[in-house]
C-alpha cells in the first residue's frame, strides 16, 4: 500500500465524480430515454453502461446542450448495438456504412428548448398543434386523435413531418450562418 | 437523405405507439436504414432538447412546491386544516357527472400505491412539461380509498391524498401515506411509514417498494436493495422488472462506495503513518475527498466536526454524530457544533438537532426516563366514550415518552379529531414531536438494517 495506488485511484474518483454529476443532472432523463429506445428489444442497462464509458472518453463541444449531446451519443450507441445484433446471424448481412460517424455533430446538439419552441411557429398549423399536444402535454396518439378528430396514423404522420420540417429549418439556418 | 417507406413506423416506435409485436421488425430495419436512423435521431434530439425546458405553466409547479413545504415541515398542520373543510362539507348544488378513471400509459411518481387500479404497473417516466398527471377530478367520485389516495397524489393533490390515506389504519394505507410523503420530499417520514406498513403486513409489495425508494434517497443502499429484491422475487408483471433495474443501479452504487471506503482506509493509514503532511484538493474531487475523510474519521472513532456539505448529504449520520459529540462535551465544542445543528435542522426541517444540543448530557434518553408511565390501552378506547381532549394529549405524551411513537400518533390523532369537533385547540407541537420520534425510530432501524446487511 502506498502513494501511487491512491493517486491512480484519484483519477478514478474524478471520473466517478463526472458520472455522478451527469447522473444527478440527467440520470432520470437518460434512463427514460434508454428505455424508450430499447423497449422490449435491448437491455437499457447495457446501453447506459456503455454510455458512461463513451461519455468519459469524449469531449463535449463548447456551447453544446449537454443533455442533447449525451443523448446523441446514446442514440449512436443504440444504432451500433442494433447493427451488431443484425450482423450476428450466420450469414453476414450487408450493412450500410454508419449514418453518422460517432463524432459528427447532430443538428440539434447546440439548440436550446427556447429556440425549438420559437421555431415551432414556422410549422404548418396542423403539424404544430399535433406536435405540441404530444411533446408538451404528453398526450398519446389515441388521445390526440380523439381530441382533433383525426385518424391515429394521421397523428403519427403529422408528428413525423413536424420533426423532419424542424430539421430542415434548423439545418438551412445553420447553412446560411 | 434518402427516403424510406418505414419512416412512420420508426417514429412510432420511439413514441411508444407501435404494438410490441411489431417492435422487432422495426429495429431490425432500423439497423440498416440510414433514413430511419435520421428520423430516430430527430426524435431523440428534439425530445432531449425540449426536456430541458422550464415548465410552460408556472402555477401548478408553485402550488406543488407549497405542498412540499407544507407536508415536509408540518404535515399535521396542513392536513388538519384540510380536515376542517372535510368535516363540514358543503353539499354540491347538483350531482357531478360520473366519469371513468382514465390513467396515462406512464406513471408520474416513482412511488407505488396499493389501490387496484393505481397499483397496476405503468412504466415510470417523470412528466416532461408538467408536475403531475392530468386526472379528471370528476372521475375521483366514488373511488375506493386506496385508489383515491393514489389518484389524488398522482394528479399533484398531495395534501388531499394524505388526508385520505390517513383515514385508514391498515398496512396498505400506511404504505400509501409513505408514498405520498415521499412524493412531497420527506424521505425520512416515508421511511418511518413504510417500516410501519411492513410491520403490519410483511408481504405487502407496495410497502417494500416505497421503503426501497425512501432508503435509496437516504443512502441506505443495502436496505433499499433488500426491499427491491423482495419486490423482484414476487414476480409481478412490470414491478419485478423495474425492481431488477433498480437493484442493478444499487449494485453499481455499492461497488462504487466500497471502492471509496477502501481508498479512505488507505488515506487513514497514510495519515497515521505520518507520510502525508497535507493534501492539495482539486475542486473536482473535493466532495469525494470529504467523504473519504469522513470514513477515515469514523475509523479513528473521534468526534472531529463534519462538513456542512456532509450534513446535507447524510442527515441521519450527521444527527447520530451530533448526538455522540454532544454527550459530555464542553461548551466550546458545543458552540462549534451549532452550525451543524442549524444546518441539520434546515435540511430535515426538524428541530431535533437543536434540542439535542440544548440537552447535551442525555440527548436521546429522556424517552427512557418515563418508561412505565404509559396509560393502559383501555384509556385510549375510553376517549371515544368520554371525549376528553386534554386526556388524549396526556396519554399521547406518556406513550411518546415511553418510546412508542406509533401508539402516540394514533392517540394524538384521536385527540386532534376530537379537538376539531369541539372547536378546541390542537396540540400541534405534540403532533410534530410524535412525527419526529417516528422518524428517529425509523432511521435507527435503517441504520441497524444497513449494518446487518453490510456484515452479511
Amino acid at each position: 500500500m502506498g502513494g501511487p495506488a491512491a493517486i491512480t485511484s484519484l483519477d478514478e474518483v474524478r471520473k466517478r465524480k463526472r458520472i455522478e454529476d451527469i447522473t444527478r443532472e440527467h440520470g432520470d432523463y437518460l434512463r427514460g430515454l434508454a428505455r424508450k429506445l430499447c423497449r422490449t428489444q435491448l437491455d437499457p442497462e447495457d446501453l447506459l453502461q456503455d454510455l458512461f464509458e463513451r461519455v468519459l472518453r469524449s469531449e463535449m463541444p463548447e456551447g453544446a446542450n449537454e443533455r442533447a449531446w449525451i443523448s446523441r451519443i446514446l442514440h449512436n450507441l443504440f444504432i451500433d448495438k442494433l447493427r451488431r445484433r443484425a450482423a450476428r446471424p450466420e450469414e453476414p448481412v450487408e450493412v450500410d456504412p454508419p449514418a453518422a460517424p460517432a463524432d459528427e455533430r447532430a443538428w440539434w446538439e447546440m439548440l436550446t428548448a427556447d429556440q425549438v419552441r420559437a421555431k415551432l411557429s414556422q410549422l404548418p398549423e396542423e403539424q404544430r398543434a399535433t406536435f405540441e399536444l404530444f411533446a408538451f402535454q404528453g398526450k398519446s396518439y389515441d388521445e390526440i386523435a380523439a381530441q382533433l378528430k383525426i385518424a391515429k396514423n394521421t397523428v403519427g404522420t403529422r408528428i413525423l413531418r413536424a420533426r423532419m420540417r424542424l430539421r430542415e429549418l434548423f439545418t438551412a439556418e445553420r447553412g446560411d450562418g | 437523405m434518402a427516403s424510406c417507406e418505414h419512416l412512420l413506423r420508426t417514429s412510432m416506435y420511439f413514441d411508444g405507439e407501435l404494438p410490441p409485436a411489431e417492435e422487432r421488425d422495426a429495429v431490425d430495419h432500423l439497423a440498416t436504414c440510414a433514413a430511419c436512423q435520421g428520423v430516430l435521431g430527430d426524435a431523440v434530439g428534439l425530445d432531449a432538447v425540449l426536456s430541458t425546458a422550464k415548465p410552460a405553466v408556472v402555477v401548478p409547479m408553485v402550488s406543488r412546491r407549497r405542498w412540499q413545504l407544507a407536508l415536509g415541515a408540518a404535515a399535521v398542520i396542513a392536513v388538519a386544516a384540510i380536515a376542517i373543510v372535510v368535516l363540514r362539507p358543503k353539499p354540491p348544488e347538483q350531482p357531478p357527472e360520473r366519469v371513468a378513471l382514465v390513467l396515462g400509459p406512464k406513471r408520474s411518481l416513482e412511488v407505488r400505491f396499493s389501490g387496484a387500479t393505481l397499483g397496476k404497473h405503468r412504466p415510470y417516466e417523470p412528466p416532461r412539461d408538467r408536475a403531475h398527471e392530468s386526472i379528471d377530478p370528476r372521475a375521483l367520485e366514488g373511488l375506493e380509498a386506496h385508489d383515491l389516495a393514489g389518484a389524488l397524489a398522482s394528479s399533484g393533490e398531495l395534501v388531499r391524498a394524505a388526508e385520505v390515506a390517513r383515514q385508514g389504519n391498515d398496512a396498505a394505507s400506511l404504505s400509501d401515506a409513505a408514498a405520498i410523503v415521499l412524493a412531497a420530499g420527506d424521505a425520512e417520514g416515508a421511511l418511518a411509514l413504510a417500516y410501519r406498513a411492513i410491520a403490519m403486513d410483511p408481504a405487502l409489495p407496495a410497502a417494500h417498494w416505497n421503503l426501497g425508494l425512501a432508503a435509496r434517497q437516504l443512502k441506505y443502499w443495502r436496505v433499499s436493495r433488500e426491499a427491491f429484491r423482495f419486490v423482484a422475487a414476487k414476480g409481478e408483471p412490470g414491478w419485478a422488472a423495474e425492481a431488477r433495474q433498480n437493484i442493478a443501479l444499487l449494485d453499481r452504487e455499492l461497488t462504487r462506495r466500497t471502492a471509496i471506503e477502501v481508498l479512505g482506509a488507505q488515506f487513514t493509514t497514510l495519515i497515521k503513518a505520518g507520510s502525508v503532511q497535507g493534501v492539495v484538493l482539486d475542486p473536482g474531487v473535493q466532495n469525494d475527498i470529504t467523504e473519504m475523510a469522513r470514513v477515515a474519521e469514523s475509523i479513528r472513532e473521534d468526534h472531529t466536526p463534519i462538513e456542512i456539505n456532509e450534513v446535507r448529504r447524510f442527515p441521519s449520520h450527521a444527527l447520530q454524530f451530533l448526538a455522540q459529540a454532544a454527550q459530555g462535551a464542553k461548551q466550546p465544542l458545543l458552540d462549534g457544533l451549532e452550525p451543524v445543528a442549524r444546518s441539520l435542522d434546515s435540511v430535515s426541517r426538524l428541530s431535533i438537532a437543536s434540542d439535542t444540543l440544548k440537552n447535551p448530557r442525555d440527548p436521546f434518553a429522556e424517552l427512557a426516563a418515563y418508561q412505565g408511565t404509559v396509560l393502559p390501552e383501555q384509556c385510549r378506547n375510553d376517549l371515544f366514550a368520554v371525549p376528553c381532549v386534554p386526556l388524549a394529549w396526556r396519554i399521547a405524551r406518556a406513550q411518546l415518552a415511553a418510546g412508542n411513537p406509533a401508539e402516540a400518533e394514533h392517540t394524538a390523532e384521536i385527540g386532534r379529531d376530537l379537538a376539531l369537533r369541539e372547536y378546541l385547540d390542537v396540540d400541534y407541537p405534540l403532533l410534530a414531536e410524535v412525527h419526529r420520534a417516528q422518524k428517529r425510530e425509523a432511521l435507527a432501524t435503517a441504520d441497524a438494517d444497513e449494518a446487518r446487511l453490510a456484515g452479511r
